[in-house]
């Protein structure tokens, strides 16, 4: 018998350890000399540990092709979530953007990319793009597009014509449309959101004010809560607040909770809020992921003393989710089976007319997949690169043994290696914190 | 004449869902034959008080009514008095429902109220429109407050209305766009337990008075006309109350075949398994549950018959029976300590996979703890009515807790209450035992 080479091993103190199959989602805690056994198993039948541990699968057969298995698994489920997931357009208005968030990873492309402009004949182009994109993804068939408006930042008063033009396609076609913008200009726009059916705008705050107008530079945290308010009377709009969380905020969220709580938003159920590691792919702030497992360390402190800070969700936070999945559930989640929304169904459309995959390089054209204005034209090599990249065939991850529940998290990533030590020992740290705290809180240890 | 019968909108609201307006619907339906009636909802439609006097000046009416039911739409209500008289000082106004029963001898006395009803309406209000119509003395007519010669009067209560079956069914054609609400219906008025922090035994009376199970069912069979009632709830106090009664409703409701879902409200220890396979097999999905503690000691000083260990009991049944159990807690309980509230949480996080609501304890006009506070060893901070909300700010220091502390322990429960909600391991567990159980049966 031989060792699957998605056991991944937590230890736990000294003489306990957790053993974790990311694949199968089997997780069990051993004693030290149990464990041995994963390398001693020689005498597998008259070994209950062994046997054990081949039942959990943690040891396999030694002629088990567990690549081609596991490469059957990950296609079948990237079909199926495909298969769920509705087709998304995500339109940069603009690279334009009112704010200069200290931390920003548009910030440093913002000088040239924003001086193009987004005009309604390219929108138009965008629309008629996507029916013609449809028959090039699997996506879900019987839900309606979803349409993104992304930037930059979508809502600067200027382009409220532009906003208008692209909602009322949407409505015109009973699409579904999602805003994501820092807020500082919605009020002028509060009247096209019920006209035109939006369905939610996500919204991102830094912190209570002291910290939020400090970093997110031209907004304020007190008139983006009062636009909050407004939004919340609306009867469909749907909001999301993403609270932007690092090791210099961290210790305010649970003021922000009770901040959500005291206006009674949680009671809301077209409110959602959730907390969020600032961005992978900022190229100055590579501390930031060095800090990952320190920040995921520390939320589970203040989560223990402030369960308030419950109220929110944990997206983004690449291998701590695994092991959410695991508290809520009592299951780690299925693989993810794609690295990135990038190999989903999602197409980027950009003011210079182009079409991209990713939403994080649609500032770069090298990584253009075609373009829908003037002319519609894909280049279906560029497409393949993203679209079908296998996370099994990714050089740096195809023997680490959290692959199936982390995928390599980004493309950018995988292309870029200079920070991919980062971004990995960020995922295996987040991970392991959280198993430990899931064991403690859950009494096991 | 023409008469609006307004539900205010709130200054403060913490439920974002349509509520037929019943009680008006009931008051409708005793008048309407006589009278023009306009039912306004302007809190489900969220018309502003503005929007709300040009809508009710529009109609021209002779006489407004406005139920103020909830603390919450206390301002509201009397912004629309006097926004009414300041245009047309003829029309002739009414204040009623549960916060203006309490609060009579304040709005009597203000120039832009002419009468209040107390307690339920169903007699007095048609007799109030009837002396106004006719140009009558009112000093007869039982269970209305009015101010006359520098003093506000009182007239005697009005006797209950003992035989439910006789009322109307609520009028509900008068309420615009009406097929777009949730459907209610109220089986029975009243609670017989008198809890510390609620109104509803000053209000409605100790007793509990039932409607025949007949008139319950020809109720739900108008509103299943034309086979196209897809849900309703009941909107009593405690649906569960009496099992035999309740059960003898779910087998009559499952003789009519309709495809109906439906909810109620329960207690704890009136649930059985029968009960809830009665319940399940009539359609019910959810059960309203208010639990308040999950201290022992609490339960026990609050004459509550259940301990924490039924509620899980109960939680498990009901969810082994499809049917939603949604529970209710308030922090700040009467001699409640830390401990106690320990054992709340710890309670919560077992409720996993169902919405857990948190509450602080307020005091509403007309609750004991309202009118005795030191009885209950607490302390009413000032404030005003519409001020009163049981999720944004505590008004009360206990002999144990400052108000500022119950406002954090609050905020902690939601907390729990969410962290529960997320979880789904007991419910996948229950399921896959009930389903296995069904497999051997």
């Amino acid at each position: 018998m031989k060792q699957s080479k998605y056991n991944h091993i937590v230890e736990i103190n000294q003489n306990k350890s957790a053993l974790v199959n990311t694949l199968t989602g089997a997780v069990d805690i051993f004693s030290v000399e149990q464990l041995d056994y994963l390398d001693n198993n020689k005498d597998p039948s008259h070994n209950e540990v062994v046997q054990y541990l081949y039942k959990r699968q943690y040891l396999i057969d030694d002629d088990t092709d567990e690549s081609y298995l596991t490469q059957q698994i990950f296609s079948a489920i990237l079909q199926e979530q495909r298969r769920n997931t509705p087709l998304r357009g995500v339109i940069v208005t603009t690279f334009d953007c009112n704010l200069r968030c200290t931390y920003c990873w548009q910030q440093h492309n913002l000088n040239n990319s924003h001086r193009i402009k987004m005009t309604t004949g390219k929108i138009d182009g965008i629309f008629s793009s996507i029916e013609k994109l449809m028959s090039m993804v699997e996506y879900k068939k019987d839900t309606p597009p979803v349409i993104q408006l992304f930037g930059g930042e979508p809502l600067l008063v200027e382009n409220k014509g532009l906003v208008e033009h692209i909602l009322k396609e949407c409505q015109k076609r009973h699409w579904y449309s999602q805003i994501t913008t820092n807020g500082s200009q919605l009020s002028n726009f509060l009247d096209l959101f019920e006209k035109y059916d939006v369905g939610e705008i996500q919204i991102t705050i830094d912190g209570p004010s002291e910290i939020h107008d400090k970093r997110r530079l031209g907004s304020s945290y007190k008139s983006l809560m009062e636009s909050i308010d407004l939004l919340l009377q609306m009867d469909k709009v749907h909001v999301k607040l993403r609270v932007n969380t690092d090791l210099s905020n961290i210790d305010y969220i649970p003021a922000i909770a009770g901040d959500i709580i005291e206006r009674q938003w949680y009671t809301n159920r077209k409110f959602f809020s959730y907390l969020s590691p600032l961005r992978d792919s900022s190229p100055d702030n590579v501390k930031l992921l060095n800090q990952r497992g320190t920040l995921i360390s520390k939320f589970l402190n203040i989560r223990e003393a402030y369960p308030q800070v419950e109220i929110f969700d944990v997206l983004g936070w690449n291998g701590f989710e695994a092991v959410k999945n695991l508290e809520n559930t009592g299951r780690l989640p299925f693989p993810k089976a794609h690295i990135c929304d990038a190999n989903m169904n999602q197409f980027v459309f950009t003011p210079r007319g182009e079409i991209h995959v990713c939403a994080e390089e649609a500032h770069d054209s090298s990584g253009m997949v075609g373009s829908y204005w003037p002319d519609f034209a894909v280049n279906k090599d560029s497409f393949s690169r993203w679209y079908d990249k296998n996370p099994l065939e990714l050089q740096f991850c195809k023997n680490c043994s959290m692959l199936p529940q982390c995928c390599g998290g980004c493309q950018l990533f995988s292309q870029d290696k200079e920070f991919i030590s980062n971004f990995c020992d960020s995922v295996k740290a987040s991970f392991d914190y959280g198993l430990k705290n899931y064991f403690k809180s859950e009494g096991l240890i | 004449m023409r008469i609006a019968l307004i539900n205010p909108p709130a200054s403060n609201r913490y439920v974002h869902s349509i509520d037929e307006p019943l009680g008006l619907e009931y008051l409708a339906a005793q008048i309407k034959a006589e009278h023009e009636v306009l039912i306004i909802d302007s809190f489900s439609q969220k018309l502003s008080v503005k929007e709300t006097i040009e809508l009710v000046l529009e109609f021209s009416v002779d006489v407004v009514g406005i139920s103020t039911v909830f603390s919450s739409t206390y301002k509201t209500s009397k912004d629309i008095f006097e926004g009414i008289k300041s245009v047309n000082p003829e029309i002739i106004t009414v204040s009623g429902g549960n916060t203006a029963t309490f609060m009579a001898e304040e709005l009597a006395a203000l120039p832009y109220v002419d009468y209040v009803t107390r307690g339920e309406g169903d007699i007095s209000f048609p007799a109030l429109i009837k002396a106004i119509n006719s140009g009558g003395s009112v000093s007869d007519i039982k269970g209305i407050s009015y101010y006359c010669k520098d003093r506000v009067v009182h007239n005697p209560d009005q006797p209950l209305v003992n035989d439910l079956d006789t009322l109307p069914f609520p009028a509900r054609e008068l309420l615009p766009m009406s097929e777009h609400y949730p459907k209610s219906i109220l089986s029975a008025r009243g609670c017989a337990y008198g809890c510390p922090y609620c109104s509803t035994a000053a209000f409605w009376g100790k007793g509990f008075r039932v409607r025949s199970v007949d008139n319950i069912i020809d109720e739900i069979k108008l509103l299943n006309t034309d086979n196209n009632l897809k849900s309703f709830s009941f909107a009593d106090d405690c649906f569960t109350l009496i099992p035999k009664r309740t059960k003898e409703i779910c087998a009559r409701i499952k003789e009519l075949d309709i495809i109906a879902q439906w909810n109620c409200t329960g207690r704890i220890e009136t649930i059985t398994e029968d009960m809830l396979e009665a319940l399940s097999g009539a359609g019910c999905m959810a059960i309203f549950f208010g639990i308040e503690s999950g201290s022992k000691r609490i339960l026990e000083k609050l004459g509550r018959r259940y301990s924490p260990e039924d509620v899980q009991k109960v939680y498990k049944l009901c969810i082994s029976y499809g049917i939603t159990p949604y529970f209710s807690f308030i922090i700040g309980l009467p001699s409640e300590e830390l401990t106690d509230i320990n054992e709340t949480y710890s309670l919560i996080e077992k409720l996993e996979g169902v919405e857990n609501g948190i509450h602080m304890l307020t005091p509403f006009p007309g609750t004991p703890i309202a009118n005795n506070p030191s009885e209950y060893g607490l302390e009413i901070l000032p404030h005003s009515i519409e001020e009163l909300d049981i999720n944004t700010k505590s008004f009360i220091n206990t002999e144990q807790l400052s108000a500022k502390s119950i406002e954090e322990y609050f905020k902690k429960a939601i907390g729990y209450s969410f962290k529960a909600l997320k979880r789904s391991r007991r419910i996948n567990q229950i399921t896959a035992e009930s389903i296995r159980g069904e497999e051997c049966g």
